[in-house]
């Protein structure tokens, strides 16, 4: 053995010894890194080489410094986190308009009916009475100003969640393109960085937060993905972007596969994008025509009987409510009849008994306890369809919580096989450093030995 | 761990003159057994064998025991010669019968190159792991004091390598 091969196999030693620690130390040093999968040296002994008869080890080199994960566990987490996202964003959205929608106390809807139903209550009482008959004015303009802020805020909650799928599609395109510029990096080098692919792990992981979505992984390194719906985000080195198009107040995503433009809006169902989605399209769309039906049903209800009656002016076949045209929102425009006013009241069924007669208030009154709005009275329609909402929220709040749970349970499964224990690690080291100082103690006494051997020749 | 027996480990006596061809056959494979065990810990001191470590410094350790024996033996020869230690082969042929000058002379060239080659991996062991237990202190320091991550959780106290020297 010449001296280049001493120095070779120190050099190997050494850099050998050098990568283990190495690696441990920066599995110390990412311990906080978010997506860092601890690493693990992978020692190859190298060939032994003959000397004087001797065969002799050149000890060991390192072949490649490989990430510790379970590739299914991985991508379990992943969609349990997909899952819990969107399950938060939903939560999130409904909290939201449960504020500003609520049945608040002595506020809402249902206390704004009864104080309606009470006037008229009041109304066939003294049926000739003006007080009497512009309190049942006042309490329905608050009864219609109530259903009518209902209206508007179901449709800018809608609205203004625009902003947030465009901020979220954004984000999915950019985190994509990233993807796909990793792509291209780790297939042109020969050993993919660790770093890179934690980093394309990392990127995907945030992808998903945003929308469900699936990975395959070729041989060559190359990771392709897949969007709920079957849209492919990432082929290669290229990503076909998400687009967002205007569809009337709102808006879609859609995306070109291939040449043909698919609507993706209804396919994405998790990740805070499919999350936004749900809640605007599901929830929130399905309150916005509970509300417009319980509108459209009771006005013309109320309506049919007020055309029945007649005013002070011993007219008749007016309407009380206005409601808008087909296809508006029945509760956010819903109106008091323009010509509504104390004398247009029609308290009375019959003309010639016009300052006596409540017949027909009374008929206005025991719409309280009719069931006209889908078979039930419309206080009880009322309350059951801010019931159903507060339901849907509360529900939405108990999904958030239990899938963020077991998400939270699966990143701990899987951070405990690829994240970083100081302990663990720091155990590693001493164990390390006492292996390393008894094998210093052996080596000053063989070093002596052998030295005063090779002295004999002299 | 079985350590042959051999010339070197029976006494530590100066040996009958026939003895000394054996003894430095003896001690060669004693060096031999030494440099393959010096390199395996370094080789294992990497690797995910760390269990085979404290095994093997004990083996060194041995080694070096019977080392140690010999060279008293040595020191004890040279001393009734009335040499210094670089008249070590003069010493041995002279309580050598001249038919087996050549085999003594033979195996005392083995036993330097033995002990040379093994000098050479002491040498990368010793720069080894002086390296390393340097850079060990600096990242134990700088780890010292950090709160405890996630991840699952060994036990606190590290397990000991078992050697005898």
């Amino acid at each position: 053995m010449v001296l280049f091969d001493i120095m070779y196999l120190g050099q190997n030693a050494l850099f050998a010894n050098q990568t283990g620690v190495r690696t441990t130390s920066e599995n110390i040093a990412n311990v906080n890194t978010p997506g860092f999968s601890r690493r693990e040296a992978v020692f190859r002994t190298a060939a032994a080489s003959s000397f004087g008869g001797l065969r002799l080890g050149q000890g060991v080199r390192v072949e490649t410094t490989r990430r510790i994960l379970d590739g299914a566990l991985n991508a379990r987490a992943r969609r349990q986190n997909s899952i819990a996202e969107g399950s938060t964003a939903r939560a999130n959205v409904l909290a939201r308009a449960d504020i500003a929608f609520g049945d608040l106390e002595g506020g809402g809807a249902s206390a704004a009916l009864d104080d309606f139903f009470e006037s008229l209550d009041i109304l066939a009482a003294s049926p000739q009475d003006q007080t009497a008959r512009t309190n049942v004015l006042a309490t329905a303009g608050r009864l219609t100003e109530t259903l009518n802020g209902y209206g508007r805020e179901l449709r800018l909650l809608r609205e203004e969640l625009n902003a947030e799928i465009r901020a979220e599609v954004s984000e999915v395109n950019r985190l994509g393109a990233e993807v796909a510029d990793l792509n291209s990096r780790i297939t042109q080098s020969a050993q993919p960085s660790n770093d890179l692919l934690d980093r394309r792990d990392q990127l995907i992981a945030e992808i998903a937060q945003r929308s469900g979505l699936q990975t395959i992984e070729q041989d060559n390194g190359l990771v392709t993905v897949v969007l709920e719906g079957g849209h492919t985000l990432v082929a290669g080195n290229e990503v076909q972007e998400l687009v967002v198009v205007a569809n009337g107040p709102l808006v879609d995503i859609t995306a070109g596969d291939g040449g043909v433009e698919r609507d993706l809006t209804d396919d994405i169902r998790s990740g805070s994008l499919g999350g936004i989605l749900r809640a605007r399209d599901e929830d929130l769309a399905a309150t916005q025509t509970a509300v417009d039906d319980f509108v459209t049903t009771f006005a013309t209800e109320f309506n049919a009987r007020h055309q029945a009656g007649f005013g002070l002016d011993g007219l008749g076949g007016r309407d009380f409510f206005a409601l808008p045209s087909p296809g508006a929102s029945s509760a956010e425009f819903l109106r008091l009849d323009p010509g509504l006013s104390n004398d247009t009241l029609a308290a009375a069924s019959d003309p010639t008994l016009i300052n006596g007669d409540n017949t027909n208030a009374l008929s206005l009154a025991a719409l309280r306890t009719d069931a006209v709005v889908s078979g039930q009275e419309p206080g009880d329609a009322l309350r059951g369809l801010l019931q159903d909402f507060g339901d849907r929220a509360f529900s939405s709040e108990a999904a958030s919580q239990a899938d963020g749970f077991a998400a939270q349970q699966l990143t701990e499964l899987q951070q405990s096989i690829s994240g970083v224990s100081i302990d663990e690690e720091m155990a590693n080291l001493l164990r390390f450093q006492q292996s390393f100082a008894a094998s210093a103690t052996i080596i000053r006494t063989a070093d002596e030995l052998t030295q005063d051997i090779i002295a004999l020749k002299r | 761990m079985t350590i042959h027996d051999d010339p070197l480990t029976r006494n530590t006596t100066p040996a009958p003159a026939s003895d000394w061809v054996a003894h430095l056959e003896s001690e060669t494979h004693a060096l031999r057994e030494l440099l393959e065990a010096a390199t395996q810990t370094r080789a294992a001191s990497l690797t995910d064998r760390q269990d085979q470590i404290g095994p093997l410094l004990e083996k060194q350790a041995l080694l070096c025991e019977k080392l140690e024996r010999a060279r008293t033996r040595r020191r004890a020869l040279l001393q009734e010669s009335g040499r210094g230690r670089g008249d070590f082969l003069v010493a041995v042929l002279s309580q050598t019968p001249p038919a087996l000058h050549a085999q003594a002379t033979a195996r005392f060239s083995e036993y330097v190159d033995a002990a040379e080659a093994a000098q050479r991996e002491i040498d990368i062991n010793k720069e080894f792991f002086s390296i390393a237990l340097s850079a060990l202190d600096d990242i134990i320091g700088t780890v010292e004091g950090r709160e405890p991550s996630y991840g699952p959780r060994p036990p606190t106290e590290p397990r000991l390598v078992s050697f005898k020297a």
